[in-house]
């Protein structure tokens, strides 16, 4: 690029991670020039990955230029390659939820999975119809009536040495033959410039580590950097509106979410010590890849307050005597014979609140480009804990009532839980979505609210989170958006 | 064959047959004494009849240990509301009368029915 040249554009689509890449693959062949701004390039660079740095406080966090990576792909360079929709009950308005619920419910986003599960190479979308491909490997874990039931995640699929898909190394060749898209790599936008009134996004400011800087002037610009690095650039970009682009209500960089991973919550017994390899290990079958979890059922989580939970079996563990007294106990008091018994550590996947002091906020550093950089006040309130452990003693109860098995919670204090916290990787929340512009930073065709050529894409728009992992949910919502964006250019 | 030797087989006669009847009593004493004579003896409680519905009164003991410092209620309070809910039924009925009202405690952890639990801690009460 010249320097200080200018770029015109009908579509700016900045970040190429999965959701600006599924945005521009939605959008190839359309009669809209589409230009793409990548901070990375093909591979991990130090000096780029270093833009991420910033500080975090309160609960133990991983560090801000950790937790995520900076060049084409973007978060799917280190992903599970789990998939799993959101529930329906996940888009709701929840009473008992402060701050919950969607503008549109599940139904809307529906008709992108399958469109979303190609992008993300999982094979056919089964998802919770996966027991009728595992039939040979043995039923479920049998459960009694209750809150909680065997669901089913599917994978991103291994290709020879990738694995899961990373969306750069993928779509890289994809993104090239797309006539009306360039992709510019190594091109930072460092700000957001309004019209005078505010109103319009009238262009960015590019930069590069070398040292040139530039300027895009798109029709339209769509943020998809992720829900740490999108509200960095609407905070920092405060020249017209002097809290930051659609920050006019205070909301842009509240509400950070993640989905914690506290180790070895729970240990499972199964008293007859037979249980499925699919809840342990990825089975493949018609064309899947299949692992089993407990999650508690949409009307159980209205009925009785309860966030999304999602519990996986992990590696057999051994009980110490104490336990194994309550084993003798409990399974003679039942009838059940568990000399065969076999006990298990449990994974955990846990929604937290949405809470507005769960926050970015810019910090008085800044990066080699000049951007500000980022703090982050982690947060999680006992009763997140305390909702995850109604949700385990719920399997406990039916798991006792069908006489499978039983369950043990290990954390009883706050201490307890938060000991050796890990996290997702999973940044949502901090731009979320919401009709109202008092209570949302996008509106439900994630178009900034106030700026009407501004849209942001990506896990950032999440007002409720969910257990699920985001990544093929983000894409859903993505590939709804290239088609508002088409209707916005006809 | 002398007198002396008719006597010393005499002995050996009444040996055999004492060595013998020791055996049989020492068989029987196998099968059904030992087991009684070596089993723990508690000493007696006003919730006998609760204690009898565990079914191995020691685990029961070492369980309810882990949880006894939590339970502030007195035995006789605990034993009054167990007969109570136990009426004439069976223990397994009460207990799944406890999963089905969601009526559940944790011992060392373990998501148990609540009659269970404060049948455990009784017992590790018992157990002075």
């Amino acid at each position: 690029m010249p320097p200080a040249s200018t770029i015109e554009t009908d579509l700016a689509i900045i970040g190429g991670g999965p959701a600006g890449i599924s945005l521009a693959l939605a959008l190839a062949g359309k009669p809209i020039r589409l230009l793409m701004l990548e901070s990375g390039g093909l591979g991990f660079d130090a000096a780029t990955q270093k833009l991420y740095a910033g500080t975090e406080t309160g609960v133990h966090y991983i560090p801000l230029d950790a937790t995520r990576l900076r060049y084409l792909g973007g978060c799917s360079n280190h992903w599970g390659g789990w998939c799993r929709p959101l529930d329906p009950v996940d888009f709701e308005a929840r009473e008992w939820f402060p701050h919950s619920g969607w503008p549109f419910r599940r139904s809307e986003i529906e008709p992108y999975y399958a469109r979303a599960q190609s992008l993300v190479e999982a094979g056919p979308f089964i998802y919770d119809d996966s027991a009728k491909w595992t039939k040979a490997l043995g039923a479920p874990l049998r459960l009694g009536p209750g809150g909680l039931y065997t669901t089913w995640f599917q994978f991103s699929k291994q290709r020879g040495s990738v694995l899961p898909t990373h969306f750069g190394e993928r779509y890289a060749d994809d993104l090239k033959r797309i006539a009306n898209l360039d992709v510019l790599l190594h091109a930072n936008v460092t700000g957001l410039k309004l019209s005078p009134d505010a109103k319009r996004l009238d262009r960015l400011d590019v930069a590069t580590l070398s040292g040139n800087r530039f300027v895009v002037k798109p029709r339209v610009a769509v943020i998809a950097t992720g829900g740490i690095e999108t509200p960095r650039l609407l905070l920092a970009s405060n020249d017209v509106m002097s809290k930051g682009v659609g920050n006019a209500h205070d909301l842009v960089g509240r509400f950070f979410a993640d989905h914690p991973i506290p180790p070895q919550t729970a240990t499972l017994v199964v008293f007859d010590g037979r249980i499925p390899p699919y809840y342990q290990l990825t089975q493949t079958a018609n064309g899947a890849n299949f692992r089993a979890a407990f999650a508690p059922h949409d009307e159980f989580r209205r009925m009785r307050g309860v966030p999304g939970a999602l519990i996986t079996v992990e590696g057999e563990v051994q009980v110490d005597s104490t336990s194994q007294a309550a084993l003798a106990e409990a399974a003679g008091a039942f009838g059940a014979d568990a000399s065969q018994m076999r006990a298990f550590t449990l994974g955990c996947g846990m929604e937290l609140a949405p809470d507005p002091d769960r926050r970015l906020t810019l910090s008085g550093e800044k990066d080699a480009l000049g951007t500000p950089r980022l703090k982050l006040a982690m947060r999680i309130s006992d009763d997140d804990f305390a909702h995850y452990r109604n949700t385990l003693k719920e399997l406990g109860r039916q798991l006792l009532e069908s006489r499978a098995g039983m369950l043990r919670i290990l954390h009883t204090s706050r201490a307890e839980w938060l000991a050796g916290l890990d996290w997702g990787n999973h940044h949502m929340g901090t731009t979320r979505m919401h009709n109202d512009p008092r209570h949302g930073v996008v509106d439900a065709n994630s178009r900034v609210h106030g700026v009407g050529n501004l849209y942001i894409a990506g896990s950032a728009v999440f007002p409720t989170y969910g257990a699920s992992n985001p990544t093929l949910n983000l894409i859903a919502l993505s590939l709804r958006l290239a088609d508002h964006l088409k209707g916005q250019f006809r | 064959m002398s007198s002396a030797d008719h006597a010393r087989l005499g002995r050996r006669s009444l040996l055999k047959g004492v060595l013998a009847a020791a055996g049989v009593l020492a068989a029987a004493a196998a099968s059904f004494e030992v087991p009684h004579l070596f089993a723990r003896r508690y000493a007696p409680t006003p919730f006998d009849d609760l204690l009898a519905l565990l079914p191995d009164r020691e685990s029961a003991a070492r369980l309810g240990a882990a949880v006894m410092a939590d339970t502030r209620s007195s035995s006789a309070s605990l034993s009054q509301t167990l007969r109570a809910r136990i009426g004439g039924h069976s223990l397994v009925t009460v207990l799944d009368s406890d999963l089905e009202r969601g009526r559940l405690a944790e011992a060392h952890g373990w998501v148990l029915p609540e009659t269970l639990v404060v049948l455990c801690v009784l017992a590790a009460r018992s157990n002075g």
